[in-house]
């Protein structure tokens, strides 16, 4: 070939290879730490633990930082704008409106997620969990809800309720259960404490759409409401005084307790103690989305392309499906979720059934406002100190107070 | 009282002090002994185990120790206290000194301006240190948390100490100084070594102080595990889905035992502290 | 010192203080006046960015500083400004008390202890004389039935409640009142008889009791720990329960579920932990007590409830005095064993504060689960107000007894 040929060749080769080299591709290589707050406990951190291991083998200049801080919401405030919050945060879908309100976590869209990203690869309730304000502000990992983990050897057919809504066969079922083995039949940790979200599955069973819904509309003293927290009192006769989550467990351990009415955390130390559990969809619980965030200061730090593929990576059905098996939670992935190992974790037939039950926590900000009037509620008509109509009427009072001061 | 009592009065008094000792001893045994229990429960459904170690497990302990960051919450802790004391001590002593030795204009107001700051309850002021904080970039690393703790003993420390300069005659630094020292001569070779038994006292409480305190440290340094203090720590242990109660048990029990043997070892000097130079509260 | 003079002592004493009014100035004055600036803002959990336009939040705030600006997070929530009005974080928190009903309550609540007051003036001035006319037992004695009359007149009850009702501020200071009004008294009433029993001659063991009873104090430094303990005493199953059904057969009730046994279970754990100061002070205190005195009442014929009453009582007021003034401040602060023993306690109504939540808890309550900050501020600010007028007043008892000993 010519001299000149063989130049403009050249030229041309070098100059495509110098553009390659300077599009804007993610530099994954660079030596990075990156800093996760979660709340993850006890068990469950282990097998997360070894999903990011296995990252950093994949990964060897990505390096995570773990840690659980006892208040997220105030050292959030008060790390990010110092520049030293974590890069992921790894909380529940409701906490979604209120970061966002504050600009502590940033919209995933402007950095590559779209929602038909979202569509394809997530379950739809988990999809409509992580938006809000019409954009994308996490990636999902697992869906939770409760439902009545029940000791077989002691809970025998006969006491098993079989409409899940019916709530009078609940407490007949529980009498006559406390009248024939003189134990208690269901056990749960909000009974008798400030806890809302474990006191779902009871409000919204008898028919209560939503503690506060998207507009900021609270339905705490709806007939509803009212019937559910008088089913609560009565329901008190056939409870234990006093309930939390180590009493629940222990009571299901030593046989006084028939059913534990909790979530797919509690399974692992279920699992371990040799009890043998069936799972019994009932009421309609809550929902929850457990997502993965990107802060504010992630961007800053430049680290949101490598934040981005180890989000997609914890969520993806891969590192799911293997979070699933040992946890024996619910991946919100939907590829996992259909996975035929995950299918055959009773665990996750039986939550399953439940959440498709449920209603699911909404990301909106007034959905904060919702659980302190209503675990204060049901803390105060379980403990005689109000009658259920008064408390519900004094919980709706307080749910508009704090909405009102939202808008 | 010279007169021996009568016997009716003796048992009485003794009744007395047993009721009061096991009242005042049995909730920190009842932690010694939940610390070598194992367990979901702190408490025990055996009656006699509340009372008598009926199983005791190393077990707690070890695990507190080898397999939790137990250790470095403690460390933390120590570094942190050790570390506001110091500070504290010196600001204090040297503010104590100039507002017992000095008459100047304002002093009284100064006083009064010190203790009234000091009414306005930590926990309030808290937010805004920690805002504080983060515009300096200190928050979330330990020395914001040694300035936190050191603000914080100052009013007390310096009360205490000028309490007692003011029992500490001038004479000696007044010769002192005619022969030549200047007041901070006057500060450091005098004065100071006369006020020792009152800055090992105060020493001691302003390191108590922040050796237990748990709001300012669980605000101001919340995460990761490695710069976390003890005090906070183990509350949010014990605030987990699942609480480990025997390792709280151990690690509380780690915690409260030094501080009982120091407390322990100063009684004399809180006596003769008390009647002495001033009020402490 | 009069050795130095003029600048050259000017400027020694400023660098003696220098520290210290660095560190006042930074830790103390500046976080206070923004707490002050902040209860007049509408600063809450959506609406946590400031808007640095508006008054004087580009000066205070330190997100507006210009450091930190361009580092602020700014979301979709709006920023805070001054209340509109301008008192009304004030207003919410004080409710309806400054309606005539709830005034006139109020008014009806406080003139039931005015005999006791007077009592307490006549006493003074009887005291001065040789031989008052109406000895001092019998004025407080009519005292009392007067109170418990007048109560019954104003219908104390009622007009308790109307005050209740006006807002979270009364509820959760007169609690907080209530609260230090049992266990001060009782702490002493504690601290007394130990040190009584302690002082007594030829006491064999009583350095082992000392030292016991005084575990306690050192306690008390890491007193969240400890009341996490304590919590253990009081569940369904824990100690007390277990003691009742095994001693004397009776089913214990939950006792942190009720709000007069969470207040008195309170009551009891801060008393574990304040009696030893109380029996240290008077202790030291009885010591000074010359031993002459008591034996010459001995040989006049006097009974040990009246050398109690005559002797070790005046004696020992210049220095208990004080002590139970800064400890009164001091329970009012009470934080840690309210905290972690019920958490607030158990709940009477969503819209109100909990049985046991005082001042600490409740403000801990606002600042960090309803991250309500202008509320809390303007709680703070109250709060503040009252506790310094109380601590000035407290220096001028100090200062009265002091003066009467020197």
């Amino acid at each position: 070939m010519s001299k000149k040929l063989l130049t403009v060749i050249s030229v041309v080769l070098i100059l495509t290879f110098v553009l390659a080299a300077c599009t804007p591709k993610p530099d994954l290589s660079k030596e990075v730490t990156i800093k996760v707050w979660h709340q993850w406990d006890g068990k469950y951190l282990e097998a997360i633990t070894q999903a990011f291991n296995d990252y950093t083998a994949a990964h060897p200049n990505v390096k995570f930082d773990l840690s659980k801080p006892e208040d997220v919401a105030n050292a959030l405030n008060v790390a990010i704008p110092a520049g030293e919050g974590p890069d992921i945060i790894g909380w529940a879908n409701d906490q979604i409106g209120q970061q966002a309100i504050k600009g502590n976590i940033v919209a995933l869209n402007d950095y590559g997620i779209t929602e038909d990203f979202i569509k394809k690869t997530y379950e739809p309730a988990a999809v409509n969990g992580v938006m809000y304000k019409d954009k994308i502000w996490a990636l999902p990992e697992s869906q939770e809800g409760i439902a009545l983990i029940y000791n077989k050897d002691l809970v025998t057919s006969e006491y098993l309720p079989t409409d899940p809504l019916n709530f009078d066969d609940l407490l007949a079922k529980a009498q006559k259960f406390q009248a024939d083995k003189g134990a208690v039949l269901v056990c749960n940790q909000a009974f008798g404490g400030n806890d809302a979200y474990h006191m779902s599955p009871i409000f919204f069973g008898f028919g209560v759409p939503s503690y506060i819904d998207e507009e900021g509309v609270a339905y705490l003293n709806t007939p509803e409401a009212v019937k559910a927290a008088e089913w609560l009192l009565k329901f008190k006769d056939v409870s234990l005084t006093e309930n939390s989550y180590d009493i629940c467990f222990a009571g299901l351990k030593e046989g006084k307790v028939g059913m534990w009415w909790t979530g797919p955390w509690a399974v692992a130390g279920i699992e371990e103690s040799g009890i043998n559990y069936g799972i019994l969809p009932f009421g309609r619980p809550f929902v929850g989305i457990k997502t993965l965030m990107m802060t504010k200061n992630a961007v800053d730090r430049e680290n949101q392309d490598i934040v981005i593929d180890v989000m997609k990576y914890f969520t993806g059905a891969e590192a799911s499906k293997k979070i699933a098996l040992v946890n024996k939670t619910i991946p919100a992935n939907t590829a996992a979720l259909k996975d035929p190992e995950v299918q055959a974790l009773t665990a996750v037939v039986g939550f399953g059934a439940a959440l498709n039950l449920g209603v699911p926590m909404s990301p909106s900000i007034y959905s904060s406002a919702q659980w302190d009037p209503v675990g204060k509620a049901s803390q105060a008509i379980w403990q005689g100190a109000a009658a259920p109509a008064e408390a519900m009427a004094a919980a709706q009072k307080a749910a508009d107070d704090a909405v009102s001061q939202m808008k | 009282m010279n007169r021996k009592p009568r016997t009716g009065v003796r048992i009485l008094q003794y009744a007395i002090l047993i009721l009061f000792t096991i009242f005042a001893f049995y909730p920190v045994w009842f932690a010694i002994l939940a610390s070598g229990r194992l367990g979901d429960r702190l408490y025990t459904l055996n009656l006699l185990g509340m009372f008598i170690p009926t199983e005791w497990t190393f077990e707690n302990y070890r695990v507190m120790l080898f397999e939790r960051p137990f250790l470095t919450w403690f460390k933390n802790s120590l570094l942190v206290a050790s570390a506001a004391t110091v500070f504290s001590l010196i600001v204090a002593t040297s503010a104590a000194f100039a507002l017992s030795r000095f008459r100047f204009r304002g002093r009284e107001t100064f006083l009064v301006l010190l203790l009234a700051l000091s009414t306005f309850p930590g926990i309030l002021s808290l937010v805004a240190i920690a805002q504080l904080l983060t515009a300096i970039g200190l928050y979330g690393k330990h020395v914001g948390l040694v300035l936190a703790y050191t603000t914080g003993s100052l009013v007390f420390c310096t009360w205490n100490l000028k309490g007692y300069f003011d029992t500490i005659p001038i004479d000696l630094e007044e010769a002192a100084m005619l022969d030549g020292c200047g007041p901070v001569e006057a500060f450091t070779l005098i004065a100071l070594p006369l006020a020792r038994p009152a800055l090992a006292v105060t020493a001691i409480l302003a390191f108590m102080g922040s050796w237990g305190d748990f709001i300012f440290a669980s605000v101001l340094v919340p995460a990761p595990d490695r710069l976390k203090l003890a005090v906070p720590a183990l509350y949010s242990l014990a605030n987990s889905i699942s609480v480990p109660w025997g390792y709280f048990a151990a690690g509380a029990v780690f915690v409260i035992i030094p501080t009982l043997l120091v407390y322990l070892a100063l009684q004399r000097y809180f006596e003769s502290g008390l009647t002495l130079g001033g009020v402490k509260g | 010192m009069s050795v130095w003079s003029g600048k050259k002592r000017a400027l020694t004493v400023l660098l003696f203080l220098l520290p210290t009014i660095i560190a006042i100035l930074i830790f103390n004055i500046y976080p206070t006046i923004l707490n002050i600036y902040i209860s007049f803002t509408n600063r809450n959990k959506f609406r946590p960015n400031p808007d640095c336009e508006v008054g004087l939040t580009g000066v205070l705030d330190p997100l507006c500083w210009p450091a930190f600006k361009d580092k602020a997070p700014v979301g979709l929530g709006d920023p805070y400004r001054l209340a509109d009005p301008l008192l009304k974080n004030y207003g919410d928190l004080l409710g309806t008390l400054f309606t005539a009903e709830s005034l006139i309550s109020l008014v009806k609540v406080l003139v039931c202890f005015v005999p006791l007051l007077v009592a307490n003036w006549l006493n003074k001035r009887f005291s001065k004389e040789a031989t008052p006319p109406i000895s001092s037992t019998w004025i407080w004695i009519i005292a009392v039935i007067l109170c418990v009359f007048l109560g019954l007149i104003v219908n104390f009850g009622n007009s308790l409640n109307t005050l209740m009702e006006t807002g979270d501020f009364i509820i959760v200071v007169f609690r907080t009142i209530l609260f230090v009004l049992v266990r001060v008294p009782l702490t002493f009433l504690i601290g007394l008889i130990l040190a009584l029993v302690l002082n007594s001659s030829n006491l064999p063991g009583r350095t082992f009791f000392r030292v016991m009873l005084f575990i306690p104090w050192g306690a008390s430094a890491v007193a969240i720990l400890m009341s996490l303990v304590w919590q253990f005493m009081f569940r369904e199953q824990g100690t007390i329960n277990q003691l009742l059904l095994a001693l004397f057969n009776i089913k214990g009730q939950v006792w942190l579920n009720k709000p007069a046994s969470a207040f008195g279970a309170i009551v009891l754990a801060d008393i574990w932990f304040s009696y030893p100061f109380f029996m240290v002070s008077i202790l030291g205190a009885l010591q000074s007590i010359p031993t002459e005195l008591y034996e010459a009442a001995d040989v006049d014929g006097a009974s040990w409830f009246q050398q109690l009453m005559n002797i070790t009582l005046p004696l020992i007021r210049p220095a208990v005095l004080p002590a139970i003034v800064l400890t009164s401040i001091t329970a009012f602060q009470m934080f840690g064993t309210a905290y972690a023993i019920t958490g607030g306690g158990p709940q009477l109504a969503a819209d109100k504060p909990g049985a046991t939540e005082f001042v600490m808890v409740y403000a801990y309550r606002i600042i960090y689960s309803v991250q309500n900050y202008g509320r809390a501020t303007a709680f703070a600010v109250m709060i503040f107000i009252m506790l310094f007028l109380a601590t000035l007043w407290s220096l001028r008892v100090t200062k009265l007894t002091k003066g009467a000993n020197a």
